[in-house]
């Protein structure tokens, strides 16, 4: 971990003790390290329970190791916690399970998501990981915005899914080979799946 | 060619970088890269010129380490189309089985499906999505999107048909607005029976719950074959031909479908068709000649029945005809209970009174007369 690479948001250490505002560090999975403010840490459900649970005290934080969040890189998390310090102490929105769902995009959000699919995919990944709502909805609507018009062939670049021929012949090959690559890729897939819970694909 | 590019990916890579990079465009990108490594697989070097012309330049990238949609759980596919109109759900059920199946289950509610047949073209508008159809020689059709246009097989009207079918039979799917049009003009009537036979075939045993439907055609017989798969709250409907059977639209006044409206809007109604059946609506509009039978049945039957709020007939002005204020104070006042100066028309036993208003409308001075049950 580098301190100068520890790209935190929004610190003001000054602030902190006057404040008695809690930070709490959490560190990626490639070593990257964050403080996040109590508030802001509400926002992810996973993450404040975790807290909760911890019940650590404002030595414990820093005295403490970092407590690691082992699925998520370092840029990924940078743009979660991002995020949740610029919302935090707002109410997390309920599903009423209404379609379609009317979700706007606020220009920081915008201006946070202006990122290729790869990195977007990794943060809707982490924002259901992490159980954050409203980053959750935000991400996907702005997926569902990239997919306005486009035809079969251009979605699947958007969504980069493979189409069925793919699917279908990359089983094929892992099922047919038997070389010990194609066990590792099982082996990979059955790790996600464990990692990702109920993957759906 | 180098036999570099066969046996070193990242040499092989660095050349679709270029290419990307210059922003050569992707199909004469993938010609060059034919001459350098001939038997490329499209996708592979789809994959990677998108991912260069998208700024990710790194050549060493691993591509087993990619998130996408097939990598998140169900949830998140399901909130990403729950933010999809109804034109890309289409678009995105053709991507594969499992986005398919996620959009299948998820209910949605949308606006508006309209078909409009011709003999030369269908239009079909899922919201503000246009989708044509239109006849070409050898019994082909053009099939123009606004994302593609295309020629395919088959006749225009039942590629038309069965798309507009599919969508609205869809088991999740609900819509507010229907709109199955014949073109006056443009469709012959022994075509529409056959459109509407094959509609109704593709509709099977379905039954759908919508705010307003709406059928125009030359006969009653689209309505009367369609309505019974629909229960509307308003009705909007059109005949542009001479009615030769009253039997049909005898048929229709009797199906609970047409009992059960509360909002009529009529076209122009042929001089055969008897209004009395619009009676039990609440509001009615209908472009109709006011007759004085006609007037006799307003008086004597729609002023009787408590249901009624609003009913506006727009008639065409004509010279050899009587004014239709003379007329309206005629039929009218032939009973105490209307005074025609100030056009009421008292209810006995209630406080309500009904109000008739005559305005003239339009370039040709056509007449439109109001009746309004005014509550107290």
């Amino acid at each position: 971990m580098s301190v100068e690479n520890a790209p935190v948001v929004d610190v003001d250490e000054a602030a902190i003790p006057v404040e008695k505002k809690m930070y709490y560090r959490f560190e990626s999975n490639d070593k990257k390290e964050f403080r996040v403010s109590e508030l802001a840490i509400q926002q992810s459900e996973t993450l404040n329970r975790l807290v909760e649970a911890m019940g650590y005290t404002s030595e414990d934080v820093e005295n403490k190791p970092a407590i690691a969040i082992e699925n998520i890189d370092g840029k990924t998390l940078k743009l979660v916690f991002q995020w949740c310090e610029h919302h935090k102490g707002e109410a997390i929105p309920v599903d009423d399970g209404s379609v379609p769902k009317i979700v706007e995009i606020p220009e920081f959000d915008a201006k946070l998501m202006d990122i290729d699919n790869g990195l977007l995919f990794k943060l809707i990944w982490a924002a259901d990981y992490l159980n954050i709502v409203q980053l959750l909805n935000v991400s996907c609507k702005k997926v569902a915005n990239m997919a306005q018009g486009k035809t079969p062939a251009q979605l699947r670049r958007v969504y980069l899914l493979p189409s069925d021929e793919e699917d279908e012949a990359a089983k094929r090959a892992a099922q047919e080979a038997q070389d010990p690559r194609a066990r590792e890729v099982e082996e990979e897939f059955e790790e996600r799946k464990r990692q990702g819970g109920n993957s759906f694909f | 060619m180098a036999e570099v590019f066969e046996t070193n990916e990242i040499a092989y890579r660095a050349c679709i970088l270029y290419e990307a990079v210059r922003q050569t465009p992707v199909e004469d990108a993938y010609k060059n890269m034919k001459e350098v490594k001939p038997n490329v697989e499209y996708s592979e070097f789809e994959y990677w010129y998108y991912r260069f012309f998208n700024g990710q330049h790194d050549l060493n990238h691993d591509r087993n380490t990619d998130l996408g949609l097939s990598d998140m759980p169900m949830e998140v596919a399901d909130n990403i189309v729950g933010y999809l109109g109804l034109e890309d759900k289409l678009s995105t059920r053709k991507v594969c089985r499992n986005m398919r199946a996620v959009i299948d289950n998820q209910a949605s509610k949308f606006d508006r499906a309209v078909l409009s047949i011709s003999d030369k073209f269908c239009d079909i508008f899922f919201d503000s999505e246009h989708i044509r159809y239109s006849s070409q020689k050898n019994r082909n059709y053009l099939l123009a999107t606004p994302r593609k246009k295309m020629s395919l097989k088959g006749d225009h009207s039942i590629a038309a048909i069965e798309e507009f079918a599919s969508v609205i039979t869809h088991p999740k799917w609900s819509f507010d607005y229907l709109l199955i049009g014949f073109d006056e003009e443009d469709s012959h009537p022994e075509n529409e029976r056959k459109s509407v036979i094959f509609l109704n075939s593709l509709l099977s045993n379905n039954k759908f719950h919508v705010k307003f439907l709406s059928i125009d055609a030359h006969s009653f017989e689209p309505l009367a074959i369609l309505l019974p798969h629909f229960e509307a709250d308003k009705l909007e409907f059109e005949c542009f031909s001479p009615m030769n059977d009253t039997n049909l639209l005898e048929v229709i006044v009797k199906m609970d479908q047409w009992k059960k409206v509360k909002e009529f809007h009529a076209g122009s109604l042929p001089d055969e068709f008897s209004i009395e059946v619009l009676f039990h609506a609440r509001e009615c509009y209908a472009h109709v000649k006011l007759t004085e039978d006609r007037l006799v049945k307003i008086r004597d039957i729609l002023f009787k029945t408590s249901t009624f709020d609003r009913f506006v007939f727009h008639d065409e002005k004509e010279e050899n005809r009587e004014e239709h204020t003379v007329l309206v104070d005629r039929v009218m006042g032939a009973h105490d209970a209307y005074d025609p100066e100030t056009k009421v028309y008292r209810i006995e036993n209630s406080n309500d009174h009904i109000q008739i208003s005559i305005k003239e409308s339009g370039e040709d001075h056509s007449r439109s007369v109001y009746i309004e049950r005014i509550r107290s």
